[in-house]
């Protein structure tokens, strides 16, 4: 291989592996059925996770404060616009925070991903999250597939674990 | 409505809760014998009630002790009724209020107290008096603190070895000494999920965490003892900018210890938290275990408290009166409820809340 060659070999390397991060992988999950996610969004609007049967949803329960949470919530908003016309949907759970602060948050940052406000911190304990960040992946058929606990590898191999899972086909050139 | 109310704990009952006869004084004198008298005023402003709105905020502890010693506190709920109740099993009191929806909820609460600073002569053992019913109360698991599973485990491999129940205590301040450290990052004071900690190996976070921590494998070991909620309330004496507050503004302040029981010693404070809080903040920061600096705090706060600290209570899984969002871990920061849930505790710009300490 000539030194072009191995230069460019190199920083694509390069380039994977820092694609792949440095967080959890999802896993397998073996706790049983969700409990119900049943809350207002940050616009006031009611917002239930039974609803959604029929997509793939990702949870993620995050804070303003959590660093791991804010650095990884870009990466699930491209994800969610990547994979939304196959049935994906990502939920951000914002856990016990005051609208005012989410707000500001959401205005500096342009985040744009449904969020959801648990107030009162019951979601977050009906679901076991005992760390932020924590994600979970519900299937098409309402059924907890995969679970991270902390900060997500959000590289391929994110996309990758969900694929699979995806109730719909990446539409054909024809379809376009 | 507008009335200020003068909390007198004594013959105030609510159902379920006996209160002592003599608890509280009228903004009394202060004691003599190097007690220091301070005055705290906390105001709550919420910014954006919505349907019912309550409020509770923590007294000074309705028990007096060693080191402290409450001269009362009055209170004012703008709009509303002001109540207040104690638990003296826990050194609990509660002021509270509920508006009506429409209403602009403001509520001022003035405490004040006299503390003065302990210290324990552990080379003196002597004869103390037990109340079983109240060690008892200090032996039991709470919610985050399990005391079997890790937590019992853990605190058997510590403390194997250790004779009697002095060696025990110490053995476990100096592991968490040792192996825990402070987490600049850790918001507030901390949750306290000692089996959280122990089952994941992060052993860090802030008081409420490692006092917790020490709190619940003290017990795990048989040894009665209890997290004491609370806030800094005046700069420390013995030079360290880390122990104590700056300010008059004391919002952020909150700071949680703990005490021991030994059969020859009766109740020993305790603060190991602080020991790491040294560690990590003591100017120039980020100080070895084996600093002057450090080696001197480790060793006075195993058996002293200097008290430029208020004392709220010792309660865990406190059921706030009138709450429908259920128990708090503990009770050391302002509380709300509104018909939109649980207002953060930990965000007194937006909640909004303000603390003052003053000497007098």
């Amino acid at each position: 291989m000539n030194r072009i060659a191995q230069t460019i070999a190199a920083v694509a390397a390069l380039a994977v592996a820092l694609g792949a991060g440095a967080g959890e992988p999802l896993r397998p999950w073996n706790g049983g059925p969700p409990p119900p996610l049943a809350l207002k969004s940050q616009a006031g609007i009611p917002i239930d996770l039974a609803r959604l049967r029929g997509k793939v949803v990702l949870v993620n329960f995050w804070a303003t404060w959590c660093a791991p949470c804010v650095e990884e919530m870009p990466a699930l908003a491209r994800l969610r616009e990547r994979l939304a016309s196959r049935g994906f949907e990502v939920i951000a759970v914002n856990q016990g925070e005051m609208p005012a602060r989410v707000r500001a948050f959401t205005e500096r940052t342009g985040l744009d991903l449904p969020i959801l406000m648990d107030r009162d911190k019951e979601a977050s304990k009906a679901w076991k999250v005992r760390a932020l960040p924590t994600t979970f992946v519900v299937d098409a058929a309402g059924r907890v597939r995969l679970f991270a606990e902390g900060e997500l590898d959000t590289g391929e191999a994110l996309e990758a674990a969900i694929l699979p899972l995806l109730p719909r086909e990446r539409p054909t050139s024809a379809a376009r | 409505m507008q009335r200020r109310d003068f909390l007198r704990f004594a013959g105030l009952t609510t159902s379920g809760l006996v209160i002592p006869a003599a608890v509280t004084r009228a903004f009394a004198q202060s004691p003599a014998d190097r007690w220091r008298t301070f005055e705290v005023t906390t105001r709550v402003e919420v910014l954006q009630p919505a349907g019912k709105t309550r409020v509770w905020l923590p007294t000074p502890l309705t028990v007096d002790t060693p080191y402290q010693k409450s001269l009362g506190s009055t209170f004012n709920a703008e709009g509303a009724d002001g109540k207040a109740q104690a638990d003296p099993a826990w050194g609990l009191g509660v002021v509270w209020a509920e508006w009506a929806p429409g209403a602009k909820p403001v509520f001022t609460l003035v405490s004040r107290f006299a503390t003065r600073d302990v210290a324990v002569d552990l080379a003196r053992p002597g004869k103390v008096a037990t109340d079983r019913a109240e060690l008892a109360r200090y032996l039991k698991a709470t919610e985050l603190l399990p005391t079997d599973g890790i937590v019992k485990s853990t605190a058997m491999d510590i403390t194997k070895g250790a004779k009697g129940d002095l060696e025990k205590a110490r053995a476990l301040y100096d592991w968490i000494c040792d192996n825990t450290f402070r987490n600049p990052d850790t918001r507030g004071c901390g949750t306290g999920d000692i089996k959280y900690m122990l089952e994941t190996k992060n052993l860090s976070g802030k008081c409420a965490d490692l006092n917790a921590l020490y709190v619940g494998l003290a017990r795990a070991a048989g040894l009665p003892a209890r997290d004491v909620y609370g806030i800094r309330v005046a700069k420390s004496a013995h030079g360290y900018k880390s122990l104590g507050a700056g300010t008059e503004n004391i919002t952020k302040a909150q700071h949680c210890r703990a005490e021991v029981f030994l059969s020859d010693f009766g109740w020993v404070p305790v603060d190991p938290a602080d020991v790491r809080k040294v560690v990590l903040e003591e100017p120039p920061g980020n100080l070895p275990v084996s600093d002057e600096k450090v080696t001197k705090a480790r060793a006075r706060l195993f058996g002293s408290w200097e008290m430029n600290w208020l004392a709220y209570n010792f309660a865990h899984d406190v059921a706030l009166p009138g709450a429908t969002k259920g128990t708090v871990p503990f009770f050391m920061y302002p509380q709300c409820e509104t018909a939109e849930g649980r207002l953060d505790s930990l965000d007194p710009d937006n909640f909004k809340y303000r603390i003052t300490a003053r000497e007098i």
